[in-house]
């Protein structure tokens, strides 16, 4: 065994078999089960992109305007964005993390599936090396059954169901976390993204075991269950006409002294624009006349301290 | 969390996080290993060889002057993974078509040194589940992966069928008028051979993949509940188990009162066959998923890492003493031939060897 099967694929067999013997042999409940387990752990970085996703979406403007101050010396711009990055608090790769660390789980509950529900004879013989020796529950409990509800999770699902869900599950999130942008390159790359991974994941989902397709809507659901805690629907919701856009939380909208030359915007101070006022009742409200560029927080959604924005990092 | 957050605030460790993450799964990524392209055993009959290959051929080889007489291709995607049968002239092998849970079987009669099938089962129109247990002579008997054990005339015409809660993998064992068929689901079956009835069911505590054996009025049979168990012929009555410390993939032999079971991770298992109590275990050093094979009294066996290994089971069954006959040099998953004073291994290479039991001399013999 490489290192890959001893750090990634012989834990993720091992789990799921000893799940599934806990779940009455349903291997879809497994996998369900599996996902929620995958996503608790990756809770803080789960929450760290949602941030970062709405502190990204919140100095967009200002992301612009730096477009077009330094669209001929791109040193600069990438000098500057970065100071931007760090003056709103965010690193840009918080973002993909999560993400990233999905992509190893896919790839192991891929071979993993393969193996346990006994596909063909070749994956299997070869899964008693795989097996804990002290486990003793994982030996007698494969192969797994494949049946949940309609599905063979071993095989694609012929009735197309699971990947138009994958496709659509992901499409809410993904809607839900792309907001307008005053740039419109930016909107134009949002677009894209917003339609090129789902259509990716369904087409995916036609050829891969619909066990994989199982766990990418479940992690899909869960991630707008996440989402919307945090940030609301997000861009789910369009602004009916003539209604302005919601507006983002005071941390977001932190105004930032406009760099100049020579100097590094990481010293510059940062300007926080008051943008709620206490109401009568005690409730913040918003008072910004602009909105855009982001959503607010959910009542009893994930708020900040006091004071507004990120403690900035030193 | 802490570790978690302190990662995210300084980038350089987040970097070096995604770029050993990146690793791991360019790990998981990269080339697996080599899927086996040999899993048919060789079926020695006639001063011939006969072994399926996974690209859907049925070879034969005259086995005095080692040249190709027959190389049969069945049909497209079909791969075959039982041993083919060989009954007079007809010889017979059971496929496995396609791939995955869509899998279809298909069994075919060819007369020997021919390259045109003559019969297959089943009939057009009907589909049944990929074989990939051997067949089983007299009237042929296999399982399928639809669940079902198929009882069919020597000219493949319908004549039972009986279905069990899971894949049947296994290859079925005939004695005094009974068709012994371990399970996916965990049973083993005893039905009649006529008509297909339920005579008896045990139920392990894993699936079965391995063959039963029959010998004395007892049914002996591995499981994946890492249990070999020794059961009542005519009544299914466990008379013990021995629990050893992996699955039981291969069928054991049984001879002269004694039980020679190999586990895959390669051990093997020496036991009183009345009371199953262990003689003596040997370390064969390597998995074995090939059943042994009993010629006079050496033992045979191949390990998964291609070892030809002997065992001579006539002197004190305490002091048994492991030989190795001859390396392959390849993986072998397939179950060895013996006949003709050799033993024919199928490598995970598709490779077909003779080794010669008294000068282990090793040939290699054409498969195409």
């Amino acid at each position: 065994m490489n290192v890959w099967d001893i750090i990634v694929l012989q834990p993720m067999i091992n789990v799921l078999i000893a799940l599934s013997h806990f779940l009455f042999n349903n291997f879809g409940l497994t996998i369900i089960v599996l996902t929620i387990i995958i996503r608790a752990a990756m809770w803080p970085l789960t929450m760290r992109q949602l941030r970062a996703t709405k502190a990204m979406q919140s100095i967009q403007s200002e992301m612009a305007e730096l477009q077009k101050k330094y669209a001929k010396d791109r040193r600069k711009l990438g000098q500057e964005q970065m100071a931007l990055y760090r003056k709103s608090g965010m690193n840009p790769l918080g973002c993909l993390l999560p993400m990233l660390i999905q992509l190893p789980v896919w790839i192991a509950l891929y071979q993993a599936i393969i193996k346990v529900l006994a596909v063909a004879p070749e994956d299997f013989l070869s899964l008693s090396r795989y097996l804990y020796d002290k486990w003793a529950i994982v030996f007698p409990q494969v192969p797994l059954g494949s049946q949940f509800l309609w599905l063979d999770l071993a095989a694609p699902d012929k009735f197309l169901i699971l990947p138009i869900l994958t496709g659509v599950t992901m499409w809410v999130q993904q809607k839900m976390t792309t907001l307008p942008s005053g740039d419109p390159r930016q909107n134009s790359q949002n677009q894209i993204m917003l339609w090129m991974m789902p259509l990716m994941f369904t087409f995916l989902s036609l050829s891969f075991p619909s066990g994989l397709a199982l766990y990418w809507v479940a992690s899909n659901v869960i991630s707008i269950g996440m989402q919307y805690f945090v940030t609301g629907w997000g861009g789910l919701i369009t602004p009916k006409a003539g209604q302005k856009p919601p507006v983002p939380p005071p941390e977001k909208k932190k105004e930032l002294a406009a760099p100049s030359a020579g100097t590094t915007t990481a010293a510059a101070p940062l300007k926080t624009e008051p943008a709620r006022e206490e109401g009568s009742d005690g409730k913040s409200r918003d008072t910004r006349p602009d909105g855009g560029g982001s959503y607010p927080a959910r009542p009893g959604g994930a708020r900040r301290g006091p004071g507004g924005g990120r403690r900035r990092r030193h | 969390m802490k570790v978690l957050n302190r990662i995210g605030r300084r980038p350089h460790w987040l970097l070096a996080g995604l770029l050993a993450l990146a690793l791991v799964a360019v790990a998981g990524c990269g080339p697996r290993p080599t899927v086996p392209r040999g899993w048919s055993g060789p079926t020695v009959s006639g001063g011939k060889v006969y072994v399926g290959t996974m690209d859907g051929r049925l070879v034969g080889v005259d086995i005095a002057d080692g040249k190709l007489f027959m190389n049969a291709k069945l049909e497209n995607g079909a791969a075959v993974y039982g041993s083919p049968l060989v009954s007079g002239t007809d010889v017979y092998a059971g496929a496995y078509i396609g791939s995955g849970t869509t899998a279809i079987g298909r069994v075919y009669t060819f007369v020997s040194g021919e390259n045109q099938t003559s019969v297959t089962y089943p009939a057009p129109g009907k589909v049944i589940g990929g074989v990939v247990g051997n067949l089983v002579a007299g009237t042929t008997y296999f399982g399928s992966a639809d669940n079902k054990v198929y009882a069919v005339t020597d000219r493949l015409q319908d004549m039972w069928s009986f279905t069990t809660g899971g894949k049947i993998w296994s290859s079925p064992a005939v004695s005094g008028g009974t068709v012994y068929v371990g399970s996916f689901d965990k049973k083993l079956y005893a039905l009649s051979a006529a008509d297909g009835t339920k005579q008896w069911e045990f139920r392990t505590g894993g699936a079965i993949m391995a063959t039963p054996v029959v010998d004395g009025g007892t049914v002996y049979v591995g499981s994946f509940d890492r249990k070999l168990y020794a059961l009542d012929a005519a009544t299914g009555a466990k008379k013990w188990e021995y629990p050893a410390e992996s699955w039981f993939w291969a069928a054991p032999v049984v001879s002269s009162g004694t039980v020679y079971a190999v586990s895959i991770n390669g051990w093997l298992h020496v036991l009183d066959a009345d009371a199953g109590k262990l003689v003596t275990k040997i370390n064969l050093g390597a998995a074995v998923s090939a059943p042994p094979v009993l010629v006079g009294n050496t033992l045979v066996m191949v390990t998964e890492a291609g070892a030809v290994l002997t065992v001579d089971v006539s002197p004190q069954l305490s002091h048994l003493e492991v030989k190795t006959l001859a390396s392959i040099g390849e993986k072998v998953s397939a179950a060895i031939g013996v006949g003709e004073g050799r033993v024919f291994v199928h490598s995970q290479a598709d490779k077909l060897y003779s080794v010669d039991l008294a000068s282990a001399t090793k040939t290699e013999l054409p498969t195409k």
